[in-house]
Formats: C-alpha cells, sequence, structure tokens
C-alpha cells in the first residue's frame, strides 16, 4: 500500500542533481562556506526581499545562531505555545528561558498586546512563528517589537514565498529563519538560512556559524559549526528556481482538496489569510463532534494515511487557544507525491471518520 | 625547483605548486557510485528523516568500531552537546578540556551549558595529562571532555580510571583519530560515548556530518528518541549518509595512501636539519590513519614556524600552525575563565605546524616540499633577512 505521507518532499529533476554532484565533485569543495553556499546566501536574500540571508546546517542551528546574535545572554524569550519542540530546544541551548504566551483567538498569532503586557526586565527577546504559512499581524508585533525595543525572530519556515501588503515572509523582526527541512517547500535534505535587514546582524550569525578566525566578521563570544555542506546548497538552490512551479502545484492541489471537502459540515479547510500564499501546509478544522486531531490522525492511519495536529501540542488549560488548536487542527497529505484521486480517497476516509 | 632565494613565490617568483595543496583528507569514491547510491534516494523522495541509509551507514560503522550503538547526526560539534548534556544532567558546573587542542572545544561545552576548564597536556600522545585532570576535578566539575589527537590518541586507560575513581563522566572527542586504536582496541568503544565527525576534511567524507558510538544502551536509547522525535534537529541526510558509507568501504585503501605520504615525509625530512617529524607512539601495536605530518620547528631551524608557514603558502603548500596558540591564551577562551600557566599545552602550540597531505597531495608533491624545505634551511639567512626588510 503506497504511504500518502506528510510534508511537501519536492526534489530537482535528476538531472539537476547529477549536474549539481558532478560540480560539487570536480571543484573538491565540499564544506566550509563553498561556492554553492555562497550562491544560496545571495539567492535567499533576494527571495526574501532582503538584503542579507546567512545558510545554517538546519532550523534548530538557525535558531541558536539567530537567538545568539540578538539575545542577551541568560534572559527570556517570549514565544507562542506551539513554537516547534526543536526551536524551543534551541532557545535551552542558548541558555534562555522560554515563557510562552497563548496567542490570539483570531489571528492565531502572538497579540502585539499581550507582548506588550508581558516585557519586563528579564526579558531578552520574542519569537514570533508565521503559524500555518500565514504572515498575518507580523507588521503590527514588528512595530510593538521595535517600540519596546526588543529583538523579535520570526519563524518563518511555514510561510516562504507568503506575503501581505507587498512584503514577504523572512522580512520581517530583525531575523527570520527559514527552513530547507524535506518536509518544507524549499528541501534541501537538511538545512535553514537566517535572514535579515541588518549587515550587523547577518555578520554576528556568520561569525557564530563556525570557528574559522578567518569567517570573523564581528567579535562573539560564543559561536558553533553551524555550517551548510555543499550538498545541501546545491538542493536549496535548485528549489529556489522551481519555486514557483512548486507554489502553483501546491495551489492546484489545494483547489482539489476545497472540492473533495466541500459541503463536509463538520470539517473546514483554512484558507491562507495573506494576499499571497505558498499553500505549503493542509490543514482542516475538526467540529468537536468529530474527535480531537491526534483521534483523527490514529483513525486514518491504517489506511496510509499520515496525518497529525497541526500544530505543537502544548497544555490547553495553561493556554486555551492554542490548546484548542492542537485539538481541532489537522494537518493532511499535501506533498509533491500526492495525487488527485489520493485526495479524493483521504477526503473520504475522513467523511466517514466525521459521520460516525 | 628554486635556485635562487628571489624565486621563492613570497618574494614574487612562481609557485611550486600549480594547485593549492590542502591538509584536509578530501577522499572520495568513484562519481558514478555516488550517482548509482543517490538514484533511489531522489526516486522516493526521500532526503533525511533517519531514511534507510542513515540507518545503513550506522550499522556498518558500529560494526567498524566495535560497538552496540551508532547514532549519526548533524556534525560532530551537535554529536558532543548532545552527549554532554545527557551526562551532565542539568547541572552547571566546569567541563574538564585540554588547553591544546582545536578552537571549537570551549564553545562545544557551553553550548552544554558548562564552562571550559583548561587542563594541560602530557607530551607523548598530546591528550589530556591524568595527573592534572585528577588534580583540577572539584565539587563543581560536571564532565571530563577528552580529545583523542590525530598522531596519538590520548592516554585512555589512565583518564577512563580516574573518571571511574572520581565519579565524573567522561567523553571522548575523537574527530581526528577515526581508525586509530588503543591498547590495540579500535576507538569508538571508550569512556561513555565518542564521537567521531563526517567532515570531507576528515577521514570519512560526508560533506559534513558526525556520530557518536556508545555501549551504554540507555545513553543510546535517549540520544536516538531526541534526534528521532524532534526534539532535538540532529539528523544525519541521506545524500551525506550515502557518500560516507562508500567512503567506509575504501577506508583501508585511504589509510594506505596516508601511510605511504607519511613515510614520504619520514625520507625527505631525515636529510632537514632543524624540522622533526612528529612520531606515532607505539607504531607497532596500534592502528594509525596517518592523515596528517606534523613538523616541530626547532631552534636549529633558521625561520620561526610563522615565517616558514607564510612561506610555504606562498608556494601554494598549505602548511598551519598546529592548535596555536593554546586555547586558555586565544580568543576562544571565554572571559571570566581562570587562565592558569599550562607549559606543555604553551610550548606544544608554539612548536609545531603541519604539512600538506590528504587525497590532493602526491608522493610526488612531498618530495617537492622536502625539496623545498632543504632550499629553506640552506638559504636561511638571507631569506630571514628579505622577510624582515619586507617586513620594515
Amino acid at each position: 500500500m503506497k504511504r500518502l505521507r506528510l510534508g511537501q518532499h519536492y526534489v530537482p529533476s535528476w538531472n539537476v542533481v547529477e549536474d549539481g554532484v558532478r560540480g560539487i565533485f570536480e571543484r573538491a569543495y565540499f564544506a566550509n562556506n563553498g561556492p554553492l553556499v555562497q550562491d544560496l546566501d545571495r539567492v535567499a536574500a533576494e527571495a526574501t526581499g532582503v538584503p542579507y540571508a546567512v545558510a545554517v546546517t538546519n532550523d534548530m542551528m538557525a535558531m541558536m545562531l539567530a537567538a545568539k546574535s540578538l539575545f542577551r545572554q541568560g534572559g527570556v524569550v517570549i514565544a507562542p505555545p506551539f513554537l516547534s519542540p526543536q526551536l524551543r530546544e534551541a532557545l535551552v541551548w542558548g541558555g534562555y528561558r522560554v515563557r510562552m504566551l497563548d496567542v490570539d483567538q483570531i489571528t492565531r498569532q502572538l497579540d502585539p498586546d499581550t507582548v506588550e503586557r508581558s516585557v519586563d526586565g528579564e526579558t531578552a527577546g520574542i519569537v514570533a512563528v508565521h503559524v500555518l504559512g500565514n504572515v498575518g499581524n507580523a507588521a503590527e508585533l514588528e512595530a510593538r517589537a521595535a517600540a519596546l525595543n526588543v529583538p523579535l525572530i520570526f519563524d518563518a519556515s511555514d510561510a516562504f514565498g507568503a506575503a501581505t501588503s507587498g512584503r514577504l515572509a523572512g522580512s520581517f523582526g530583525d531575523a527570520s529563519l527559514v527552513s530547507f527541512g524535506e518536509a518544507d517547500l524549499l528541501n534541501a535534505g537538511e538545512g535553514a538560512c537566517v535572514t535579515t535587514r541588518s549587515l550587523e546582524v547577518s555578520n554576528r550569525v556568520r561569525t557564530l556559524r563556525n570557528f574559522h578566525p578567518g569567517q570573523t566578521f564581528a567579535q562573539m563570544p560564543l559561536r558553533m559549526n553551524g555550517k551548510m555542506a555543499e550538498a545541501p546548497a546545491m538542493l536549496a538552490l535548485a528549489a529556489f528556481a522551481d519555486v514557483t512551479e512548486r507554489i502553483a502545484m501546491n495551489s492546484r492541489r489545494f483547489d482539489t482538496y476545497r472540492r473533495a471537502l466541500e459541503a463536509v459540515e463538520s470539517l473546514t479547510l483554512l484558507e491562507p489569510v495573506d494576499e499571497q500564499a505558498n499553500y505549503q501546509r493542509l490543514v482542516v478544522e475538526l467540529a468537536p463532534s468529530v474527535g480531537t486531531a491526534s483521534h483523527v490522525a490514529r483513525c486514518l492511519d491504517p489506511y496510509g494515511i499520515e496525518a497529525r495536529p497541526a500544530v505543537a501540542a502544548t497544555d490547553a488549560k495553561l493556554y486555551p487557544v492554542a490548546g484548542a488548536m492542537f485539538e481541532r487542527l489537522l494537518e493532511l497529505p499535501n506533498g509533491a507525491d500526492i495525487r488527485d484521486e489520493d485526495v479524493f480517497e483521504i477526503a473520504g476516509r475522513l467523511k466517514k471518520i466525521a459521520a460516525i | 625547483m628554486k635556485r635562487a632565494v628571489e624565486e621563492l613565490a613570497i618574494f614574487g617568483g612562481t609557485p611550486l605548486f600549480d594547485s593549492i595543496k590542502p591538509v584536509g583528507q578530501l577522499a572520495v569514491p568513484p562519481l558514478d557510485a555516488y550517482l548509482e547510491r543517490l538514484r533511489p534516494i531522489f526516486h522516493e523522495h526521500r532526503l533525511s528523516g533517519n531514511g534507510p541509509v542513515v540507518a545503513e551507514l550506522e550499522r556498518r560503522l558500529a560494526e567498524y568500531h566495535g560497538v552496540s550503538h551508532c547514532i549519526a547526526v548533524a556534525n560532530a560539534c551537535v554529536g558532543l552537546v548532545m552527549v554532554l548534556r545527557q551526562l551532565v544532567g542539568g547541572k552547571r558546573g566546569n567541563a574538564i578540556v585540554p588547553a591544546f587542542s582545536y578552537s571549537g572545544i570551549p564553545h562545544i561545552v557551553q553550548w552544554a551549558g558548562q564552562m571550559p576548564k583548561f587542563c594541560d597536556v602530557e607530551r607523548r600522545r598530546h591528550g589530556l595529562d591524568p595527573v592534572a585532570v585528577d588534580r583540577a576535578i572539584d565539587e563543581d566539575t560536571t564532565v571530563i571532555l577528552a580529545v583523542a589527537n590525530v598522531h596519538g590518541t590520548c592516554e585512555i586507560d589512565a583518564l577512563q580510571e580516574i573518571a571511574s575513581r572520581r565519579k565524573v563522566p567522561i567523553v571522548f572527542d575523537s574527530v581526528s583519530a577515526l581508525g586509530a586504536s588503543f591498547g590495540g582496541k579500535m576507538l569508538g568503544s571508550f569512556g561513555r560515548a565518542e564521537v567521531f565527525s563526517l567532515h570531507a576534511t576528515k577521514m570519512l567524507n560526508g560533506f559534513e556530518g558526525g556520530y557518536i558510538t556508545t555501549n551504554d544502551d540507555a545513553l543510546a536509547q535517549v540520544l536516538r528518541d531526541q534526534r528521532n522525535s524532534g526534539v532535538v534537529n540532529a539528523r544525519l541526510n541521506e545524500m551525506h549518509a550515502a557518500l560516507a558509507l562508500l567512503c567506509v568501504d575504501q577506508l583501508d585503501d585511504v589509510i594506505g595512501r596516508n601511510e605511504a605520504r607519511y613515510r614520504a615525509y619520514e625520507r625527505e625530512l631525515a636529510s632537514v636539519e632543524g624540522l622533526e617529524l612528529l612520531r606515532y607512539v607505539d607504531e607497532a601495536r596500534e592502528h594509525y590513519t596517518y592523515q596528517m605530518a606534523f613538523v616541530a620547528v626547532t631552534d636549529r631551524w633558521p625561520l620561526t614556524r610563522e615565517d616558514t608557514v607564510k612561506v610555504l603558502r606562498a608556494e601554494r603548500a598549505f602548511a598551519m600552525p598546529y592548535y596555536s596558540p593554546a586555547l586558555h591564551h586565544s580568543s576562544h577562551c571565554p572571559i571570566g575563565v581562570a587562565v592558569p600557566e599550562l607549559p606543555v599545552a604553551e610550548e606544544l602550540a608554539r612548536l609545531f605546524m603541519y604539512l600538506p597531505g590528504g587525497e590532493h597531495t602526491t608522493i610526488d608533491d612531498v618530495a617537492s616540499c622536502g625539496e623545498l624545505l632543504r632550499f629553506v634551511h640552506e638559504h636561511g639567512d638571507e631569506i630571514r633577512r628579505r622577510l624582515s626588510e619586507n617586513a620594515a
């Protein structure tokens, strides 16, 4: 039985892979800020509408280095409860304490007023998430954080290509991180980049990602091997080249889901809220009568259909809105290998579960 | 070859080598074999997520090192931080580390929530000095991070005995010693865990990457769970694993070529007064990878080590000072950490440089380096004078 996987799983054509690998072997340059990584830094910056991008090992590393480049040592970082576990762990590795704040019921993002009330002398920074691929109220939070003089980092991994009021995800706050994991739109196997409008921040991250004296662009007391190698850089460059086509495929698949799920009252397909979307995350909101997202995911599993709660688990007693999101929002397969008939198969199974 | 001092590249002459002769291993399998390995990965659209190639690599490496568990990770530094964080169990304190080692060491222990406590090293293998370690352990010591060096591992038995007696966990950073043995036993199963690298410049080229080896079932389970469940993103991708896997197959051949280069350096440097090739300890009994040729620049050599490196680099022979300065005197030493006098580390950090090695250096290249060094020795006074004039 074919398994219908979560995640995007786009790969470039084999010819691109073969040529790319041949080039790496010919240059015998495999790691350590090679020519492809340097190209990627430039391409990723252009694609997110900022002057600087710095490619790193993966999203966790991106958060470790971005936080160290912006947040003062040992403080408290404000974040939404559904910040992914590895990004939370990145902050713990960095020596920060994480304070979760529930999100707004309508926008599902950190509420600027609540954030403002919560900032105190211990606050070292804010990490916000473009949750489910939506930029949403990012500009408002950005303005408030700037007024409070608190550095702000966005996790833009779900939202590459999304834009509102002409501004792309990846360009908000003091820095953003964009993941190149295989479940993401831009699949490099593993990898990520930190994007920023600040030369100073980019110099700090560039320094932080290695130990080499020749790659020192700012005085940073703590550093790490966070370098990306040439193979993932080659795949990330190919992903940027293909991204318009990938978004179009996502959009077409999203439309198929719309048709397949219409007239099912207990299931609501979540539409993007931004003017421009990447359709990466395919999420349905379940009516309480259907059961929780975890329950429905377990029901789909025997049929070879991967599904899961669309946000990370959180304590619903402490964070009612984020807790309700964990219980009610279900993510469904939306990758390169999902065909129209698969979408109808998934929708059919969901309808049966909803009817029980 | 150079006939006059002005023909040296540092004084405007043509460089000895057409391309840079690096120090990294840079071993590669045949391109076609690698592409064949990649085809199913791309056909299945399965590039990461602890896939089948990573699993196969882990099995092969566990077998190679003779250990129960191998956990592949994104790179060796991430692997070290994971192991250290697990062993210190949330306690903040000091981690005992060698002062004569690579610059990442003090950073890695800080990511694990510890401050480095620098210890002196011993002269034979250049690893942590067991006597100094025993003296340095105090109530705030949470872990010992011993580094196995490329030319001689470290005094593993003595360090393990101290760790056990003082009840402090010990971890071996064996990044530079993959393929080496201690007491006739392959590295991989010493201490609570060992960590190795899959960086292109090391013995197994996986572009970038690393792995943890251990016989501790519980530790292995926790580390694997952390990596697989997404609590820590430390995944190695399949492209990297596939390259490393093919390099495992050719490891013996690579070591053979390294030893041939090392023997060539032995022959060449035998007749160069003032430069002493660093010998491997107990060669008859132990395995070594012979990856690098380290040379002590003694006071019988006419130039300083730094000037010698400049002369060689101008010729495109990528020489480097070895672990210099000592970590406690470097910019990598955190502010507020006590800087004791560590005489052996300080002396060694002033003494050695390493010469080109790895797959991009041929036996003929080694001979050329030998000839160049003999020329430098012969014309040492004039070279020194001209370097000093240029500097002025």
